[in-house]
């Protein structure tokens, strides 16, 4: 196991490097630069700013000079805010990771619950109920979720704030939590019905059954455990996504994280920013792909590496 | 057992359910005002009582170098914390702000002598002296920095010299060494005659040089913290000094700013407010809901929804009209448009009062004028009987021009920025063009970089575009974008008549005459529709809670974002 976990960790490194130099000349081969704003600038002033941002020489010397600062950790700096990307995404990531937690603890256990909760009565209402939410929660996008959750619940019940994030303070908490995890909970309700309903006709419930052993002992201790696996694999990739922040409900309820960001970079072409979000995201999502597989490890025996 | 207690629950449900939807669909409650505050009465004689604190909507600033931005919401920030030698008051006139007086200005118009008032100070206290405004023109100058204002200086001597020190890669022109780069900053045409008295020196006479001295790339730098013209400035604002009405607290990027008074600022009074916090909010639908519970006090309206607004809470939306118009650029050098009557066909063809107050929702005010109204006296409909809307003149000029009813007429393309308000525009020319000229057009929706590149490359045909004002002054509308070879002039309009008006105007030291002559090109470019027909002046549109003054009574073109931000010390808290 440790000799698979050093693999996969020298692994990445690669991975980055194919990532940054993809990145970079499709970056590039896009047309307008960050300096094409709405009020066109004097040709002496663009001169001097391409001069400042290292914009000047032939795309291949910028390659060069990135991939030099790129190993020393310097992912260069952002032209919409004049300051180097790693302060930026240092300030930014926090709030992004905390609502993408947030919503992963949510969906788990809300999906957990609901999926059990189904499957263990299925076929009668509380059955029903959990199927109508997992398909709601699928189907509706997260914006109007949130739109009605503000109108409902902030604006005309006046429970929670309308926006901004604060973590530990609930009436800021709790609608962006929903709003974003609603999605990937009715998602991992789903798995996990599925997944139940297909334990619980298992040989091995059956003994359980006949042993005497009582009903909730049965879901508690030997069910649910084994309906778990394909529920932790599409947790990584779901928590990957939640953590690389979702653009959508960060803008919406002005959460200030990395997924506005990132979107805000590609818009104004904000290379040094574009780069740095995108080779964190990278990141994110290969060290939970590993995080999974081991965990995958762990929770089932039959696996070996 | 198991069945009796689950139909207990689905009943608790069932009613609560119930509860639920009837509190939901109540009556409103009335949003708060919010504003905490020490008692302000405005007394018997209106002089606003200090104290309070206010919590408003803006927009995150890319910058904090005034001598580098060029956003408006930068400028906005920078505003609130720093000023120059004059500031312009509600009438667009300079008056003395960090300055005792008017300027001394030579015979020639060549030397500007400004004097500073006694004993300014820094917010940390350290002196504020003539040496700081050196600095500051200095690092506007600087090649370093890439001010993007820069060109607003170029009168100064020795400043374009010295911002093109880097040289052109391009053209073949070498860098200076560093010694010949610190010479000519050194000879640069403003210095410190002393502590308190600070001389500039033009190349050509100008008359709008007072309200240059009023703008942002002039402000003073704390050289106590800012050593060099091209030293980094500090990341970190807070750690910078401060000569404006406000301070700094504190600073988080994409989330908000925090102001409090400054104790001392040395304009003409103290600012009303205790403190002023900013709230950044890209998405104005969001901050209207913010607005409608009471979290922030005031916002930019959604302008997508004016209607709305207006009916829901019309008292406390402020509508104003702001210098900035947009119209339909042309790109000349594309047949047919180098031919005067498309052109002018084209401009005829658009019904601007159905496209201001039905398509945009009243969002503008309809045009036929380049120059909008209070910049130059010019009325917003005094070429509507040359170039407004008349259907049946489009027809005619279209018909002469060689296309009778449309025949043969090419498929044009709109370049567009993909927002709600472009795209609905957009459809409306389209529309009125089939309707009244029977010409198709295509419409093309890019991305604001890829549009402003398309724009600066000439590469385009039609255009909505327009300018807004920099600073209130007729030739801000015109240099550089209408005459032959002029740096922003895209849409190569090349008019020997108005080139001719615009030589004479540029260093004319009679003021009347030379606005009158503005005037002059102003309509020429608009009865010749060179490069643009106008269509309508933007407006601003921003919720004001009840409780708020000096919103209302300060509003003014000079607006960066919000109402009257650019004088928040007359900012201040009713009741």
């Amino acid at each position: 196991m440790a000799g698979y976990i050093l693999r996969r960790i020298l692994a990445f490194i690669p991975l980055i490097w194919a990532i940054a130099t993809i990145t970079f000349f499709l970056m590039h081969a896009v047309p307008g630069g960050p300096f094409d704003q709405e009020k066109p600038l004097p040709e002496a002033t663009k001169r001097n700013l391409e001069a400042r941002y290292n914009l000047d020489g032939s795309l291949l010397e910028q390659y060069g000079t990135f991939l030099q600062n790129l190993v020393k950790g310097d992912l260069g700096i952002s032209f919409n805010q004049d300051r180097p990307v790693t302060d930026i995404v240092r300030e930014r990531l926090p709030k992004t990771l905390q609502l993408g937690l947030c919503a992963f603890v949510f969906a788990l256990v809300g999906g957990l619950t609901l999926g059990v909760v189904s499957a263990v009565n299925q076929n009668r209402w509380p059955d029903y109920l959990g199927v109508f939410v997992a398909t709601v929660g699928a189907a509706v996008p997260n914006f109007v979720v949130g739109v009605f959750l503000i109108i409902f619940l902030a604006l005309k019940l006046g429970w929670f704030d309308v926006l901004g994030w604060e973590f530990g303070n609930p009436r800021k908490m709790v609608l962006p939590t929903v709003a974003l995890g609603l999605l990937p909970l009715a998602f991992i309700a789903r798995i996990t019905r599925a997944s139940m309903l297909e334990v619980l006709r298992q040989d091995y419930i059956r003994t359980a059954r006949a042993k005497g052993l009582q009903e909730f002992k049965i879901i508690v201790r030997h069910a649910i455990r084994n309906a778990l696996i394909p529920v932790l694999t599409v947790a990584g990739p779901i928590l990957a996504g939640l953590i690389t922040g979702s653009f959508v409900i960060e803008r919406f309820f002005a959460v200030g994280g990395i997924g506005t960001a990132f979107v805000d970079a590609v818009m104004l072409r904000d290379y040094g920013m574009i780069m740095g979000t995108t080779l964190l995201y990278a990141i994110a999502i290969a060290v939970v792909n590993l995080l999974v597989d081991v965990a995958y490890g762990i929770a089932d025996p039959r696996i070996r590496y | 057992m198991k069945h009796t207690s689950w139909r207990l629950l689905l009943s608790l449900f069932a009613i609560a359910g119930v509860m639920l939807v009837a509190v939901a669909c109540g009556d409103d409650d009335d949003d708060s005002n919010g504003g905490t505050g020490t008692g302000t009465q405005t007394g018997g004689s209106g002089e606003p009582q200090q104290g309070g604190s206010l919590r408003v909507q803006y927009v995150d600033v890319q910058s904090w170098d005034p001598h580098f931005s060029s956003f408006a919401q930068d400028i906005g920030h920078h505003g609130f914390v720093w000023r120059g030698l004059y500031k312009l008051n509600l009438e667009n006139e300079p008056v003395p702000e960090m300055a005792a007086g008017e300027p001394e200005v030579s015979d020639d118009g060549l030397t500007y002598t400004v004097t500073l008032k006694d004993g300014l100070k820094w917010s940390d206290g350290q002196p504020l002296t003539a040496e700081d405004f050196v600095a500051g023109i200095q690092r506007t100058c600087d090649p370093d920095i890439a001010g993007q204002y820069q060109y607003l200086l170029s009168n100064i001597v020795g400043c374009d010299e010295y911002y093109e020190s880097n040289g052109d890669p391009d053209s073949g022109v070498p860098a200076k060494s560093a010694e010949e780069k610190a010479q000519l900053r050194d000879a640069i045409g403003v210095r410190a005659i002393d502590e308190k008295t600070i001389e500039f020196q033009l190349e050509q006479p100008q008359p709008t040089w007072p309200i240059i001295l009023t703008m942002w790339m002039t402000y003073p730098v704390p050289r106590h913290i800012v050593p060099e013209s091209n030293s980094e400035w500090p990341t970190d604002p807070t750690k910078l000094a401060f000569n404006g009405p406000f301070v700094l607290q504190s600073y988080t990027p994409k989330s908000g700013a925090v102001f409090v008074r400054n104790e001392n600022y040395a304009g003409e009074h103290q600012a009303y407010l205790d403190r002023v916090e900013f709230v950044y909010i890209e998405d104005n639908a969001q901050a209207n809901n913010a607005f409608r519970s009471g979290e922030i006090q005031a916002a930019l309206a959604d302008q997508a929804n004016l209607t709305v607004l207006r009916n829901e809470m019309g008292d406390q939306l402020l509508s104003y009209p702001q210098p900035r118009t947009l119209g339909l650029q042309m790109q000349m050098a594309r047949p047919p448009l180098d031919n005067e009557k498309v052109r002018l066909a084209l401009s005829r063809a658009i019904d601007r009062e159905t496209l201001a107050n039905v398509v945009l929702q009243g969002a503008g005010i309809p045009s036929t004028s380049w120059i909008p109204p209070d910049v130059a006296q010019i009325a917003e409909d005094e070429f509507d009987d040359e170039v407004g809307f008349d259907p049946e003149a489009a027809r005619q000029l279209l018909e002469e021009a060689g296309f009778p009813n449309g025949q043969g007429f090419p498929r044009l393309t709109i370049l567009i920025r993909d927002t709600p308000q472009n795209t609905a525009l957009a459809a409306f020319l389209q529309s009125e063009f089939k309707e009244h000229l029977n010409i198709d057009v295509d419409i093309e929706t890019v991305d604001s970089p890829t549009r402003s590149r398309r724009f600066t490359s000439g590469d385009f045909e039609l255009f909505p575009g327009g300018w807004q004002q920099d600073y209130p002054d007729p030739e801000n509308w015109i240099l550089g974008q209408f005459e032959t070879g002029g740096t922003l002039n895209h849409y190569n309009c090349s008019d020997p008549d108005i080139d001719r008006l615009i030589e004479q105007a540029r260093f004319n030291t009679n003021n009347e005459e030379r606005i009158d002559q503005y005037r002059q090109v102003n309509e020429l470019i608009v009865t010749r529709a060179c490069g643009v027909a106008p269509m309508y002046h933007q407006a601003n549109h921003v919720l004001i809670k009840p409780n708020v003054g000096g919103m209302h009574e300060f509003h003014s073109s000079q607006d960066r974002v919000l109402a009257a931000d650019w004088a928040p010390e007359e900012w201040y808290l009713k009741n």
